[in-house]
């Protein structure tokens, strides 16, 4: 019989290994869901940019004599009920919806995260303001409050950024607030003030830097949100208006043909439904990188 | 010899509520502290977590006003929002050295970037003056000069507490708030850093308001000592007075219970909550010798000899008991 103090070393060792196999694997599979994500947005994005020049269709052209064609070498995803190419659509939809998505997410990311600095540093009536106007839009349906802002500002590509914008800032302000509060009372924001530091230059140097990942993480995380929302207007009639393509408007169209002519709707939707998984599987595996670096 | 830093009948309460709908209460993490610090010199702050140790650290540099009481440093005051010129001032006369060297760097930014920010802040000298004077105090505080560009994260907690050291010297400040500095560190890290402060002040002739709840590293490094109980001076004087004929029965304890191998006369019970402080002497319900009077009247800080002060009502008799 092994003395005491084996008996208890032997299953230590043992316990140890399975965790080290696995610490070295878990940032493997978080690079694997990073790099799929990230090639997976590249080929939708590339392809949606290149349209124009690979694509042997133009978007708009019907041809009704090759309507709902069932996909083939000639078309790849088939056509639509007037004779449309619908990969070449779907592609330049791409074109709309990603830059709706990308022109959107900058300008509620940049504001949110501005309101939500501002909100964190100044307090008060102002932070008061702001976060109870955030919980309110919170309250309500993010579609319902788009439906009703395009009512008031109109229908179109710009008013849909607009509307967008406008529904999307408070989830942005609401956790770099709750961040930028958080790191103002870390010990090294005390000793800048110490030093003498403007409050300008600690939010600057010291706040502003520190949300660089979180702010990121947001950015690509709300992406695939907002591509669905886009999408959700465009399929209402609200977003961008035919014949320009919309992966929303390409699905409302295809809903009335769905037992005949699945291609017509289903395509493109999985082609909405890729770029919202590959923004989810980058935000979730930035975040998990973002939060590993917090810890350490 | 111009007395560097007064502080005079501080008193420092806190709101808090413990619930929701619970009354709002004060809390008082400071009573009537009354403390000198001579030019070049150190006092030691010694005190269990809640004795109000942190509280006077803050007020002492300037990051919050006391509620009653005046700070000065030779005689110009010390708060917070203070006019531009008057803080630009204090913030080059004073710097502080926090307790965790983890928390105290900014992630985003370099060594170099920390260590001369303070400079860049207050304007002193152009941008290869800055440079220059960060390599002279990496060197001062014994780190080498190609970690200037590493983030903290390269970096062990003893070198970070030396990157913090030598940017609170940058501005060559003449005061250093040491709250808590070794107590993150290892041993043999806490070591090197006690040796440097004291080479440091030796070298430069700093005034250290030094806090510690650790009666060693206090003994160590202090010219003078003073104990604080429930946010209260409860005994101050000379180093060798305080720790060789200590006269308040907590001293006392805590010199006992940080002695190797001596007789530890453990200190019964907790401290009481600040929010609702014992009547009579702070320290009676703890107290082995406590008298009735303890109960009923709290003790003044009297002169026991010289320098020496001590509040307790037994401090003349004490005296015999230590002897």
């Amino acid at each position: 019989m092994a003395p005491d103090g084996l008996t208890v070393a032997t299953p230590v060792v043992r316990n140890q290994s399975p965790p080290r196999r696995r610490r070295v694997r878990l940032p493997s599979r978080r690079g694997l869901a990073l790099w799929s994500g990230v090639t997976l947005l590249a080929i939708i994005v590339l392809a949606s940019v290149l349209a124009p020049l690979t694509s042997p269709y133009a978007p708009n052209t019907i041809a009704l004599k090759a309507t709902l064609q069932p996909p083939s070498m000639l078309h790849w995803f088939g056509t639509d009920q007037l004779g449309r190419d619908v990969l070449t659509r779907t592609l330049y939809g791409g074109r709309v919806s990603l830059t709706i998505a990308a022109s959107t997410v900058v300008l509620a990311g940049l504001g949110g995260m501005f309101i939500g600095i501002a909100a964190a540093y100044l307090g008060g009536i102002f932070d008061m303001a702001v976060m109870r106007l955030a919980e309110v839009q919170y309250a309500l349906p993010a579609v319902i409050l788009a439906i009703l802002l395009v009512g008031v500002f109109g229908s179109g590509t710009a008013n849909v950024v607009l509307v967008l914008t406008l529904t999307n800032w408070p989830r942005f302000a609401r956790v770099i607030r709750a961040e930028a509060q958080s790191l103002s009372q870390r010990d090294f924001v005390l000793l800048a003030r110490m030093a003498g530091a403007s409050r300008l230059r600690i939010i600057l140097r010291h706040i502003a830097p520190n949300l660089r990942s979180t702010f990121f993480v947001l950015l690509t995380l709300d992406i695939g949100l907002i591509v669905t929302l886009e999408a959700t207007l465009s399929f209402l009639g609200l977003g961008v208006q035919p014949p320009t393509p919309s992966w929303g408007g390409m699905i409302a169209d295809g809903r009335g043909y769905l037992d005949r002519a699945w291609w017509t709707a289903i395509l493109p939707g999985s082609v909405l439904m890729l770029t919202v998984l590959a923004s989810n599987l980058i935000g979730d595996a930035l975040a998990t990188t973002a939060g590993t670096e917090r810890a350490e | 010899m111009s007395a560097r830093i007064h502080i005079e009948a501080v008193s420092k309460t806190y709101p808090v509520r413990t619930s929701l709908f619970s009354r709002r209460r004060e809390l008082a993490a400071l009573r009537g502290v009354s403390l000198r610090i001579e030019a070049g010199t150190t006092l030691g702050l010694v005190g269990e977590s809640g004795s109000g140790k942190s509280t006077l650290a803050r007020l002492v540099m300037g990051a919050e006003n006391a509620d009653a009481g005046k700070i000065s440093i030779d005689g110009r005051d010390v708060r917070a929002g203070l006019p531009r010129a008057a803080d630009a001032w204090l913030r080059r006369t004073l710097q502080p050295v926090l307790q965790d060297p983890y928390g105290a760097l900014n992630p985003r930014m370099t060594v170099a970037e920390t260590v001369g920010e303070p400079l860049h802040i207050q304007r002193q000298g152009s941008r290869a003056e800055i440079a220059a004077r960060v390599r002279e105090l990496l060197e001062l505080v014994g780190l080498s000069a190609a970690l200037a560009t590493s983030l903290p994260v390269a970096l062990s907690g003893g070198q970070r507490q030396r990157v913090a050291i030598a940017r609170a010297l940058s501005i060559s400040p003449r005061v250093l708030i040491l709250d808590e500095p070794v107590s993150a560190l290892d041993m043999s890290v806490q070591a090197q850093v006690i040796n440097l402060l004291q080479d440091l002040q030796d070298r430069l002739g700093l005034t250290y308001l030094l806090i510690s709840h650790d009666l060693a590293v206090v003994a160590h490094l202090s010219t003078h000592i003073a104990v604080l109980y429930l946010g209260q001076v409860v005994e101050a004087g000379d180093r060798n007075a305080v720790i060789r004929t200590p006269r308040h029965p907590y001293t006392r304890s805590l010199i006992a219970a940080a002695e190797p191998g001596g007789e530890v006369e453990a200190i019964q019970g907790e401290m009481p909550s600040p929010l609702a402080p014992p009547s009579g002497c702070p320290f009676h319900p703890r107290c082995p010798q406590a008298v009735s009077e303890c109960r009923s009247t709290p003790p003044a800080l009297r002169r026991i000899s010289g320098t020496h002060l001590a509040a307790c009502h037994l401090a003349d008799s004490a005296q015999e008991t230590a002897a």
